[in-house]
C-alpha cells in the first residue's frame, strides 16, 4: 500500500507518496530524480549508492524509504553549496580521484561521514572506511590522496577560521 | 623535445566537475515520458530444446503492454564477425541465462510478475563445458552444428578460418615463422608449461540500460550504455530491417567499460522489439546477474607455451596453443578476440622460430564479452613466467634475460613486422631501478619468505581499426568546438581530445568545448574499443583543425594582404610571423565571411591509419593483424609469502607504461595505478566460477574485486612513464590505457615463485593453491628462497 511519507533530503522536506518498502536509493532517484546516488550491485556491496543519514554512511539500496523518515538524508547533491564545490569535492578533482565517475558520489559521502566524525585520519583509516566502496577504475590511490589532502584542506581553513 | 603549451601537463579532467558534484547523467540516470520497463525470461538449462511457449497468463496481467519471444525476433543474426545468434532464442537455447521471451510493462515489478507467468517446455540436451572437451575431434556435444552456413564477415587482413577437426571451434588463428622443430633441436634448454587464467567479471559499476523509443515513419531512437555507438546503430537498423538513417543512438558516458559495452546489441534489440510492439519506449536495465550473465565476463583461456633457448638466454624457438573459451556465443567479438590476441602472442621479444595456434571454442557456459587487453594478460601470465623459467635453468638472472632478447625499434617482430615506438626496454629499466633490482629481498623474517619479480607486457593499439572522422566547429568568440563519437568510458578520451585541440590552436582549455556526437549527426568512428581513441580520434581531431584552420587562413590573408602560409594563431588572434601587427580576431574574421555576429566555421577530417605505409606493406605480406603499434609495460614487484598459511603480502608493486608523448601525465598514473589493480584481482582474487554452465558467483558478495584494503600502501605503489614517441601518433601519443594490467599478474606470480620457489600456474593464486604446492615440495627450495 501506497503510503504518504516525508524525507529530509539536503535540509529540504520532500513529500512523496510511495510504497514504503521501496528503497531510499529507489525513492531518491526516480521519485525525488536525485540520481547521484548509483545503482549498482543493489545488494549492498559496492557503495555506489552511499549517502549520509544522520551524520553515517549508509547505502541507500538497503534501506528502506519508510526508515528514513524523520531521518536528515545528504546526498552528494547536497555538498556543493552556491556553486563552491565542497573540500572533499575539490580534492577529488584536483587530485584525479575520479574516472569514470560513477562510484564518485558514494565515495566522497563515505569520505565525508570519515571526515565528520574522524578529521584527520590515518591513511590505513581512509581505506578501512571506502572499504565498502569499490571503484573499477582508479585502483584508489589517487582516492586516498584526495580523501587525505581534503581532511588537511579543512583543518587548515579552521585553523584560518579559528584565527 | 618539443615544447608543448597544453600537452604534457595535468590539467584537470574536463568531465571531473559533473561527477564529483552528482550532475553526470549517465543511461542509467534517462528517463522519458511514458516509459515502460521490461523484464527478460532467461532458459535455465545450459542445451535444451523449446518445445512450447505459452504467454497466454502473462498477456492477462494488468499493466502487461507486450511480450516477445524468439518468434518476434528477427531472422537477421547478431554477431560482430560470426553472426550466431538470435535477439531471442529460437528452438534451441545454449547457454542458462538465454533470453527466451521479455515483457515491457508500465512498472518493473509488474514485467517482473509477468515473466513468471510465461511457461515454457524444455527438452533438455547433452551440454559440453570444458574447453577442452569441447575442441576434441570428436566432441560429445557440438554447440553449433550448423556453424558452416553461419555468416561469416571476411576482412582482408582478419581471415576467419573455421578449423576442420574441431567442430566446436569457432576460429582458428595461425601464426608461423621460421622452423620450430629445428629451432627447439638446436636450443640448450627446452621448458614446458600450461596456464590458464579464468573468466572474470567486467564489473563496471554502471550495469547495461538501454531505453529504446519508437518514433513516427519507422524511425528508433535509442539511449544505451555502449563503446561504439555507430556500429551499434547500424548493426540494430540491419538486424530491425530498418535504414541505418532511421536508427538515432546516444551514448552517454559509461559507468565504466573494460570492454562490458562492446556488445550491448542484445539488449538493444530486445527492447526496441518490445517498443515497437507496444508503441511506446521500453528501458531495459540488466540485474547484475544478467549482466554478468550474457557478455559480462573475460574468455576462459588455457596456455600451453614452450620455449627453447641457448646457454646465455637467447630465445630461440617458441610454440603456444591457445584454448579460448568463449561460452555459447561468438558475438562477444570472439573472432576479434583470437585474431587481436595473437597480436598479443607476438609479443615484446625476437623469436626467430615461432609458432603459435589459437583456438576459439564454443561451449554451453554463458558468453564471454570482449574483455579488457584482448587476450594479452592472458597471453603474458604465461610468456611472462616462462621468461623466468628459462632464467632460472640457464641461472640467468631474469631481468638480464630480458634485455637480451627485448625488441627494439626497427626490428622485425615474431609477427613479421617492423616493430615501431618500442619503449618496452625502457619501461623494463626503470621499473626493476625502482625495484633495485640488484639487492636482494628485504627479508621480513618468520614464516615470512620474500622476492622480488619482473614482467614485460605490450598491449596491441587497435589503431587501424578503420576510418575515423571528427569536425571541427569555430565559435565567433574563439571557442573550439570538437564534434567526435569517442565514447567517454571514464580513460579521459574527452580531456586528451581538448588538450590536443587546446594544443592546435594555442589557446587555453576553457576555450575548447567537446561534443559527443550522437549516431546521426555524423562524425564516424569505430567504437572506442582496443585502445584506439588516441591514436585515432586524435589524428582526425589534428587534420579537421588543420583543415578549418587553412580556411581562416585563406581568408585573413587576403583580407591581411599576407600569405596564408605566414600565418598563425594564438589565443584567437590571427597574425603574421612576419609581421606580427596583421592580424585579425576570429570574431572579425566571421565579418569577412559574412557572418556579422553569428554564423560558424566548419573543418573536418577523415583519418585512416590504413593509408599508411607500413601498415599496407604488413597487409600485402599477410603477416601481421593490425599495424605493429603498442602500448608497452613493465611491472616490478616485491612480495611476502608466509610459508604456513600461503598467505601473501605486497611489499610493493609499481609500473612503467610507455604511451608514446604523454599527454595528461597524473591521468596517465590513474590508468597505471589501475593496472596495478587489476592485476592484483587477476593474480589473487578474480574468477567468476561456472558449475555445470551456471555462474554460481555473480553478485559483488560473491565475486569480488579488489577492495582499498586489499591494495598496497599509496608508499608502496609506484607509477612510471617511459616515452617512445610514435611518428604516426597525434604529436607522437599513442593508445595504451587498456594494457597497463598485463604485466602485473605474471610480476606478481614471478616473485612468489622467487619468494618460495613454486609457481602456480592456474589464476588466481590462492593461499590453498600456494600451500597445495609447497605441501608438494620436499622442502629444500623453500629454505633456499
Amino acid at each position: 500500500m501506497k503510503q504518504a511519507l516525508t524525507l529530509t533530503v539536503n535540509g529540504d522536506d520532500r513529500e512523496i507518496f510511495v510504497e514504503p518498502t521501496r528503497t531510499l536509493l529507489e525513492v531518491l532517484r526516480y521519485d525525488l530524480h536525485l540520481t547521484g546516488a548509483k545503482g549498482s550491485c543493489e545488494i549492498g556491496a559496492c557503495g555506489s549508492c552511499t549517502v549520509m543519514i544522520d551524520g553515517k554512511a549508509a547505502k541507500s539500496c538497503l534501506v528502506l524509504a519508510g526508515q528514513a523518515q524523520d531521518a536528515q538524508i545528504v546526498t552528494i547533491e547536497g555538498l556543493a553549496k552556491h556553486g563552491t564545490l565542497h573540500p572533499l569535492q575539490q580534492s577529488f578533482l584536483d587530485n584525479f580521484a575520479v574516472s569514470c565517475g560513477y562510484c564518485t558520489p558514494g565515495m566522497i559521502m563515505a569520505a565525508k561521514a570519515l571526515l565528520d566524525e574522524n578529521p584527520d585520519p590515518s591513511e590505513t583509516e581512509v581505506r578501512e572506511a571506502l572499504v565498502g566502496n569499490l571503484c573499477r577504475c582508479t585502483g584508489y590511490v589517487t582516492i586516498v590522496d584526495a580523501v587525505l589532502a581534503a581532511s588537511k584542506a579543512m583543518q587548515d581553513s579552521e585553523g584560518e577560521l579559528a584565527r | 623535445m618539443t615544447e608543448y603549451r597544453v600537452i604534457g601537463t595535468s590539467v584537470p579532467r574536463v568531465d571531473g566537475r559533473d561527477k564529483v558534484t552528482g550532475a553526470m547523467k549517465y543511461t542509467s540516470d534517462m528517463t522519458v515520458p511514458g516509459l515502460l520497463h521490461a523484464k527478460v525470461l532467461r532458459s535455465p538449462h545450459p542445451h535444451a530444446r523449446i518445445l512450447s511457449i505459452d504467454v497466454a497468463l502473462a498477456a492477462q496481467l494488468p499493466g502487461v503492454r507486450a511480450i516477445i519471444t524468439g518468434e518476434d525476433a528477427p531472422e537477421e543474426k547478431i554477431g560482430e564477425y560470426i553472426k550466431d545468434r538470435y535477439a531471442l532464442a529460437r528452438d534451441i537455447v545454449r547457454f542458462i541465462g538465454e533470453p527466451v521471451a521479455a515483457v515491457a510493462a508500465d512498472t518493473a515489478e509488474i514485467a517482473a510478475e509477468a515473466i513468471k507467468l510465461i511457461q515454457v517446455d524444455y527438452q533438455p540436451l547433452a551440454a559440453v563445458f570444458d574447453v577442452e572437451e569441447a575442441a576434441a575431434a570428436e566432441p560429445a556435444v557440438v554447440v553449433h552444428p550448423d556453424i558452416s552456413s553461419y555468416f561469416i564477415l571476411q576482412l582482408p587482413n582478419q581471415t576467419i578460418r573455421l578449423p576442420d577437426n574441431m567442430p566446436n571451434a569457432y576460429v582458428h588463428r595461425p601464426l608461423n615463422c621460421g622452423d620450430v622443430a629445428k629451432g627447439f633441436a638446436e636450443a640448450d634448454v627446452v621448458t614446458e608449461h600450461r596456464f590458464t587464467v579464468p573468466r572474470t567479471q567486467f564489473g563496471a559499476m554502471e550495469r547495461r540500460t538501454v531505453i529504446a523509443q519508437p518514433e513516427s515513419d519507422e524511425r528508433m531512437t535509442f539511449w544505451a550504455t555502449t563503446s561504439r555507438p555507430i556500429s551499434d546503430k547500424d548493426d540494430v537498423a540491419r538486424i530491425l530491417g530498418l535504414s541505418p538513417a532511421k536508427v538515432t543512438l546516444l551514448a552517454p558516458p559509461l559507468g565504466g567499460h573494460f570492454g562490458a559495452n562492446n556488445q550491448s546489441q542484445v539488449h538493444m534489440l530486445i527492447a526496441a522489439l518490445l517498443a515497437r510492439k507496444a508503441a511506446a519506449p521500453v528501458r531495459l536495465s540488466l540485474t547484475r546477474e544478467e549482466d554478468v550473465t550474457d557478455f559480462g565476463t573475460r574468455e576462459g583461456t588455457v596456455v600451453y607455451i614452450k620455449q627453447g633457448a641457448s646457454k646465455d638466454g637467447t630465445l630461440i624457438a617458441r610454440e603456444i596453443k591457445v584454448f579460448v573459451e568463449t561460452g555459447a556465443y561468438s558475438s562477444g567479438n570472439l573472432a576479434l578476440h583470437c585474431v587481436i590476441m595473437m597480436s598479443q602472442l607476438i609479443g615484446v621479444y625476437r623469436v626467430p622460430n615461432c609458432k603459435i595456434d589459437i583456438y576459439g571454442v564454443a561451449t554451453n557456459n554463458p558468453p564471454a564479452g570482449s574483455f579488457l587487453t584482448f587476450g594479452s594478460t592472458q597471453s603474458h601470465w604465461a610468456m611472462e613466467q616462462s621468461m623466468d623459467v628459462l632464467a632460472e635453468q640457464l641461472g640467468l638472472d631474469r631481468r638480464e634475460i630480458r634485455r637480451r632478447n627485448i625488441l627494439e625499434e626497427g626490428q622485425k617482430n615474431p609477427g613479421g613486422a617492423v616493430a615501431q615506438s618500442v619503449g618496452v626496454g625502457m619501461c623494463l629499466e626503470k621499473a626493476s631501478e625502482w625495484i633495485d633490482w640488484a639487492e636482494p629481498a628485504e627479508q621480513l623474517g618468520g614464516p615470512w619468505r620474500t622476492g622480488k619479480g619482473l614482467a614485460l607486457g605490450c598491449k596491441h593499439t587497435a589503431s587501424d581499426a578503420g576510418p575515423t572522422i571528427v569536425s571541427i566547429k569555430i565559435h565567433s568568440d574563439a571557442t573550439i568546438e570538437v564534434r567526435h563519437s569517442a565514447a567517454e568510458q571514464g580513460m579521459g578520451i574527452l580531456t586528451t581530445l581538448a588538450q590536443l585541440a587546446a594544443e592546435e590552436f594555442n589557446t587555453t582549455m576553457d576555450k575548447i568545448k567537446l561534443v559527443t556526437v550522437d549516431a546521426q549527426s555524423g562524425g564516424y568512428c569505430l567504437g572506442t574499443m582496443g585502445q584506439k581513441a588516441t591514436t585515432n580520434n586524435g589524428n582526425a581531431l589534428l587534420l579537421a583543425s588543420r583543415d578549418v584552420k587553412r580556411q581562416m587562413f585563406e581568408a585573413a590573408a587576403a583580407t591581411l594582404n599576407v600569405q596564408a602560409d605566414d600565418l598563425t594563431i594564438e589565443d584567437g588572434l590571427i597574425f603574421s610571423k612576419v609581421n606580427p601587427d596583421a592580424s585579425i580576431t576570429i570574431s572579425g574574421l566571421f565579418n569577412v565571411f559574412g557572418f556579422y555576429g553569428s554564423g560558424e566555421l566548419l573543418g573536418r577530417a577523415v583519418y585512416s591509419l590504413a593509408e599508411k605505409h607500413d601498415v599496407k606493406e604488413n597487409l600485402a605480406l599477410g603477416i601481421a593483424n593490425y599495424s605493429s603499434l603498442y602500448g608497452y609495460y613493465a611491472a616490478a614487484a616485491e612480495v611476502a609469502v608466509n610459508v604456513e598459511t600461503g598467505e601473501v603480502k605486497i611489499l610493493r608493486l609499481g609500473i612503467c607504461s610507455d604511451m608514446g608523448t604523454p599527454i595528461n601525465p597524473r591521468m596517465i598514473d590513474v590508468h597505471n595505478y589501475r593496472g596495478l589493480f587489476w592485476g592484483v584481482g587477476t593474480a589473487f582474487l578474480e574468477e567468476v566460477r561456472i558449475e555445470n554452465g551456471k555462474i554460481v558467483n555473480p553478485d559483488f558478495y560473491r565475486w569480488t574485486m579488489p577492495t582499498a584494503m586489499d591494495m598496497p600502501p599509496n608508499g608502496a605503489v609506484a607509477s612510471l612513464i617511459a616515452s617512445a614517441p610514435y611518428g604516426d601518433g597525434p604529436l607522437g601519443a599513442k593508445g595504451f590505457a587498456e594494457g597497463t594490467m598485463v604485466p602485473v599478474a605474471p610480476a606478481l606470480n614471478n616473485a612468489i615463485a622467487a619468494a618460495v620457489g613454486i609457481r602456480v600456474g592456474d589464476a588466481p593464486v590462492t593461499k590453498d593453491k600456494i600451500l597445495a604446492a609447497l605441501a608438494t615440495m620436499d622442502g629444500s627450495a623453500v629454505a633456499q628462497a
